[in-house]
């Protein structure tokens, strides 16, 4: 009797120490809960600065890839057509990471599963390295060809910005064209427009 | 065609293409702005969405943002745009159109949140 009180006992300690292992504040999977660090919505709208901010990246890649999915050159074409990205120009004065736009809107047009893209110049040397290592410690001692682009794309960011007293109003214009590479011909081209106020007398947009 | 036919027709025409059940949108926060009327069309393998905001304030410009959300025929969240400000002048309306990149998509959600003033 006495041995299975005890052994009831220790089940029961056991089971409170499993429920009340939440010791640390903010429960399972969780520590730092009192810290100043909070996650927040990743798509949310940042209005920190006037700066060229993750909001414009969004909304960028997304209005570009939306025109492009109805450009007649991607939507209306017998063949999923083939596309390189090619450099953004960030013309403005501040450091713009336009790898990041068109990363962006590769990874969405690949999503619509309407677009096929071909190595860009960032991961094209990985490519090559993987082809001469398969070439020369592998068995396989003959590769295909890589195919060409049926269209490439390319474009520029600029801003113009400007401020008198408090005020600074900052523009930016990101441009974008599909360009096919054979003919040299422009098929598709749009931009993106954004404005951004800053005001040190008020807070807000 | 028969005058029940037409107009079972005509109805059919007519909720299809005015698609504005209230379960499409929701208001976060003061509703200061209206969502007149939205409505989607499938083009190709996508989804796209119209819909007309509205400031009925005849003093002030209304800032604020909107977000949609697209959905599967589960009802599963598949896709949502990134939340997007966007400005109306006083006693005006805007137009948004949103097209789903992905394939698939078979409802949509509008969410618009207004911050408190």
């Amino acid at each position: 009797m006495k041995s299975i009180t005890l052994t009831s006992l220790s089940i029961a300690a056991a089971a409170l120490l499993t429920l009340s292992g939440c010791s640390a504040k903010g429960g399972a999977g969780m520590t730092g809960y009192d810290s100043n660090v909070k996650y927040g919505d990743a798509k949310a709208v940042e209005t920190l600065t006037a700066d060229f901010g993750s909001t414009d990246l969004q909304s960028t890649a997304e209005t570009m890839t939306q025109s492009l999915l109805e450009s007649r050159y991607i939507s209306k074409t017998h063949q999923t057509p083939k596309v390189r990205l090619r450099t953004i120009n960030n013309l403005t004065y501040e450091h713009i990471d336009t790898k990041a736009i068109t990363d962006k809107i590769r990874i969405k047009l690949l999503k619509s599963g309407l677009v096929r893209f071909l190595a860009d110049k960032a991961n094209l040397e990985e490519v090559n390295d993987e082809r001469t290592l398969t070439t020369t410690a592998t068995t396989k001692t003959k590769l295909s060809a890589m195919t060409d682009a049926d269209y490439i794309i390319t474009g520029n960011v600029r801003s113009i910005k400007k401020a008198s007293g408090d005020v600074q109003d900052v523009y930016y214009n990101i441009s974008m064209e599909l360009v096919d590479p054979q003919s040299g011909e422009v098929v598709w081209a749009d931009e993106k427009e954004i404005r951004k106020v800053t005001s040190k007398s008020s807070v807000g947009w | 065609m028969s005058p029940t036919k037409t107009a079972l027709l005509s109805l059919s025409l007519a909720l299809a293409f005015s698609g504005c059940a209230s379960k499409n949108v929701t208001i976060i926060g003061e509703k200061r702005v209206d969502i007149v009327m939205h409505k989607s069309f499938q083009e190709g393998s996508l989804l796209k969405v119209v819909a007309e905001l509205e400031n009925d304030d005849f003093d002030e410009v209304e800032g604020f943002v909107y977000q949609i959300e697209w959905y599967d025929m589960n009802g599963i969240l598949i896709e949502s745009t990134a939340w997007k400000p966007i400005t109306i002048h006083k006693n005006q309306k805007v137009q948004i159109v949103e097209t789903s990149g992905i394939p698939n998509v078979s409802t949509y959600k509008i969410i618009v949140s207004v911050p408190n003033k």
